[in-house]
């Protein structure tokens, strides 16, 4: 186990370094720069602030000074906002996504997995229909009609909970509900496909015969088998629920990282693009890899 | 980014219960989405039926403490005032630096501030500041006329690479320093004559010189902060000021808090204990924080769409001109818009009044001069205004009668919902009226302001807001040394008449030259201006002391909330105790 973890982690090294490089280069593809603004400023005052920030250099010394500073963990000084840098940056609005993106998890999974489990107890029954129901209208409402919605019923109508802001518990609710519904949607459409299968399974069958209760079965028998799907629909999952929040952050204003992806690309923000970028390719990879490890502890029989 | 994609197929192996999952669910979800359908239609229909019955947009009780919560926008891109561009930079640095002078919050006139008291040379070349001897640092250390020095060293020296420096370049010397043409910084027009007496000396006279000094890139900064922790002397724990607020917390893209300056010179004025200032982005988050009652006052930050059935409706929301024009840029560089015919014919084909009062209702004010309205003593010559019949004579004229052999031009915007309205019916108007065909181009801001700077578009859209109530803040711009001229239009007689109207020390005899200077810009039309901007704003009946200003500048210094505003309503001042 400690060398496939370590044989995974000596891939990524490349797989790292070459996000890095396309990104850098690609980024520079774009027309304008970090310094371009509607009132014009001396051509001078331009050249200065380019020296700054090292823009001035041809573009391989940048890079590799770019990756130097890579080694050391610096990601350098966001063009944008010069005073913070884009390590800054990522350690201010890392734990808020992460808070975030846990909330929703949870919502996805409490609410998912029993549905789901639900759903397939009472196959063909009317929860079965009504949980189906349910999960169509989850897939088809998008984040950014879902979120204002809930915010039009719940914080403008019935004032239960504020409209956006973050940092107090019940900022948390609705943007977690709002991000974790289709998540939630697609946790109980796995399990319920699987619990299905598991359930005609022999061994079920056996065990039935053998007089365990039901409850014991889905609980001890069933569910460890037929959640192995979902556990690989997580990693990619929460890799997606911590970064992948932009919609719902602008919506609730919440402070977090999935921002500065769109962001920081439209203001040619070059640090943070590159910093956050990568910072999303090693939680993807970390996320993946903590998958792979807890499938071979809900499934001895996978080998690696 | 999403990988949704595949977890759909993923999720999708519904081939091994044997049917699809859709046709398994479909007639149930018909029944049952029936009754959704109606439970959610009823309670939507009854929020609405139930909300916004008042004469105030939401919520309006009165926060528990004496504190002031806005939304300033966009997170600044600086604290630094000597380095900041954007207004909600300036509206953060004005709570916690304060100038020689700072402005009168209903009519911007400019106050004492650090400065207690000033002299002017009869030439009106020398300006001597006498600074007070209790304005101090946050740290305790007096606020000295070396800290001016300083600080407007620091913006003018060309290794600081301020972008706004040129607000300095009025003073003698200045641009040189800047531009690196002159090394020597003694040789600035800057001197301090001793602790608490500054002596600046300009260039030329400059009307607006008091007005400037209360501008945010020509505040002191604490020189000791600067030196010790470069670029972050101002996060929150370093950061030392000298105005009315401290800074407390910042949290980047959600809040800057602030509690009141007890060393301020004026503190006892200063009536709000705290401010907390939002950064939100998205308009419609903003209007609901409003809405809930969570946030007091949205200075802009307001949805476009919201704007025209908000006015005449709520008692809170505000929409008042400021001193900002929207106009279109010609590329006259190119034909066939080198031909001064066809640009006035453009102009001429455009109904503003239809843009504005029927298209965008925003309170904005239809306009073919070049400086906006508002200026007490300036009142632009006459622009072209809307006239078919001319347009299309002055088209004929220029050899495309009725439009004929035109060829198609095209119109870039950077990437907004409303600069697309507003050139699609341009679009519309210029086919009508001219039977011309124009396509429209926009791209997203870095692109655009490329193209714009490259000369890289046929017909471009700008806008501008003024730094300083005076109309040369306009009329400057289509110089043609200026950087923001960007048409390829130069006069020569239009750069004279400006330059005579700098060194003019008579004031009435100065607007007289700006004004030929834009009687000569609309004869021969590098831009077509299209209206004055108005600011709309949401301000809570408790909060008192903001006003409508021209500049949509508004100091929070003795602003307070008024508990029992239910009992005087209406005013906007008056005393909160």
């Amino acid at each position: 186990m400690t060398k496939f973890i370590l044989r995974r982690l000596a891939v990524s090294i490349p797989v790292i370094f070459l996000v890095a490089t396309t990104t850098f280069f690609i980024m520079r593809l774009a027309p304008g720069g970090p310094f371009q603004s509607e009132r014009a400023i001396p051509e001078e005052i331009r050249a200065n602030l380019e020296a700054k920030f090292g823009l001035d250099q041809p573009l391989w010394v940048q890079y590799g000074r770019y990756l130097r500073n890579l080694l050391r963990f610096d990601l350098g000084p966001s063009y944008k906002y010069p005073e913070r840098t884009v390590n800054q940056i990522i350690a201010e609005g890392f734990p808020v996504s992460l808070q975030l993106g846990l909330a929703a998890l949870a919502f996805a999974l409490l609410v998912g997995i029993p549905g789901g489990v639900l759903a397939a107890v009472k196959h063909g029954g009317v929860l079965d229909r009504l949980t189906m129901s349910v999960i169509l209208v989850g897939i088809s409402v998008p984040t950014f009609v879902l979120g204002p919605l809930l915010v039009f019923v719940f914080a403008l109508t019935l004032y239960w909970f504020p409209p956006a802001l973050w940092g107090a518990p019940e900022q948390l609710v609705l943007p977690a509900i709002t991000l974790g519904l289709p998540y939630s949607v697609f946790i109980a459409r796995l399990t319920r496909a699987e619990m299905l299968e598991v359930l005609s399974q022999d061994y079920i069958r056996t065990a039935r015969a053998k007089g365990v209760g039901e409850f014991r079965i889905l609980w001890r028998h069933a569910l460890n088998g037929a959640l192995l799907p979902v556990v690989s629909f997580l990693g990619p999952a929460v890799a997606d629920l911590v970064t992948g929040s932009i919609v719902v952050e602008k919506i609730f204003a919440i402070p977090g990282l999935g921002r500065y992806f769109v962001e920081s690309a439209f203001s040619r923000d070059y640090t943070t693009v590159l910093g956050t970028v990568l910072f999303y390719a090693v939680l993807l990879i970390l996320a993946n890899l903590v998958v792979d490890v807890a499938y071979r502890f809900l499934d001895p029989r996978i080998e690696y | 980014m999403s990988d949704m994609i595949q977890v759909c197929h993923a999720g999708g192996n519904s081939e091994k219960e044997g049917k699809p999952v859709l046709a398994g669910c479909l007639p149930a979800f018909l029944r049952w989405r029936n009754l959704c359908c109606a439970l959610a239609l009823g309670l939507l229909l009854g929020a609405a039926g139930c909300r916004q019955q008042g004469e105030y947009f939401g919520k309006v009780d009165p926060p528990s403490e004496n504190v002031l919560r806005f939304n300033n926008g966009t997170e600044p891109e600086y604290i630094d005032p000597g380095l900041m561009t954007g207004q909600p930079d300036g509206r953060i640095a004005a709570l916690l630096f304060e100038g020689l002078t700072n402005n009168d919050p209903r009519t911007l006139q400019a106050r004492p501030g650090v400065a207690e008291r000033w002299e002017v040379s009869p030439d009106q070349i020398t300006y001597t500041f006498y600074l007070r001897r209790n304005a101090v640092w946050s740290d305790g250390r007096p606020v000295t006329a070396q800290d001016f020095v300083y600080s407007w060293t620091r913006v003018l020296d060309p290794k600081t690479a301020s972008r706004y420096a040129s607000q300095l370049y009025h003073i003698a010397n200045a641009e040189e320093f800047n531009q690196g043409r002159l090394p020597d910084p003694a040789q600035l027009g800057l001197r301090a004559l001793d602790d608490h007496t500054l002596e600046v000396r300009l260039r030329h006279p400059v009307p607006f010189f008091l007005y400037l000094t209360s501008f945010f890139t020509l505040y002191p900064v604490p020189r000791r902060a600067v030196e010790e922790h470069g670029a972050h002397w101002t996060d929150p724990a370093r950061i030392v000021g000298n105005g009315p607020f401290l800074l407390v917390e910042h949290r980047t893209h959600d809040r800057f808090e602030f509690r009141r300056n007890p060393r301020y010179w004026n503190a006892a004025k200063v009536r709000l204990e705290r401010i907390i200032a939002y950064s939100i982005d998205d308009n419609y988050t903003s209007a609901n924080l409003y809405e809930s009652g969570r946030v007091d006052w949205l200075p802009g930050s307001l949805p476009a769409e919201y704007v025209p059935p908000m006015r005449g409706r709520f008692r809170d929301f505000r929409s008042d001109p400021f001193l900002a024009v929207y106009y279109y840029l010609f590329n006259v560089t190119r034909p066939p818009l080198d031909n001064p015919l066809v640009r006035r014919a453009l102009s001429m084909a455009l109904d503003r009044r239809a843009i504005t009062d029927e298209l965008l209702r925003g309170g904005q004010i239809p306009g073919a001069h070049f400086v906006p309205i508002g200026f007490p003593d300036y009142h632009s010559p006459p622009g072209p205004e809307y006239n078919p019949e001319e347009a299309a004579r002055l088209l004929a004229q220029a050899g495309y009668p009725d439009g004929a052999g035109f060829p198609r031009l095209e119109i870039l915007f950077n990437t907004l919902e409303s600069h697309r309205k507003v050139a699609e019916t341009i679009q519309q108007m210029w086919a009508k009226t001219l039977h011309i065909q124009v396509a429209l181009r926009n791209e997203e801001w870095a692109s655009y302001l490329k193209s714009r700077n490259n000369l890289e578009y046929d017909i471009a859209r700008a806008g501008w807001i003024g730094d300083y109530p005076d109309p040369s803040s306009f009329t400057d711009l289509m110089e043609s040394t200026n950087g923001n001229n960007n048409t390829g239009w130069k006069n020569l007689a239009y750069d004279r008449l400006l330059d005579v109207a700098r060194r003019e020390a008579d004031p009435l005899r100065r607007m007289g030259l700006l004004q030929q200077s834009e009687a000569l810009l609309l004869q021969d039309l590098p831009v077509l201006p299209l209206y004055t901007y108005a600011s709309n704003a949401l301000i809570k009946p408790y909060v008192r002391g903001i006003y409508a200003t021209s500049q949509d500048l508004h100091p929070l210094n003795e602003v307070c909330i008024d508990r029992r505003w239910r009992e005087r309503p209406g005013e906007e001042d008056g005393a909160c105790d």
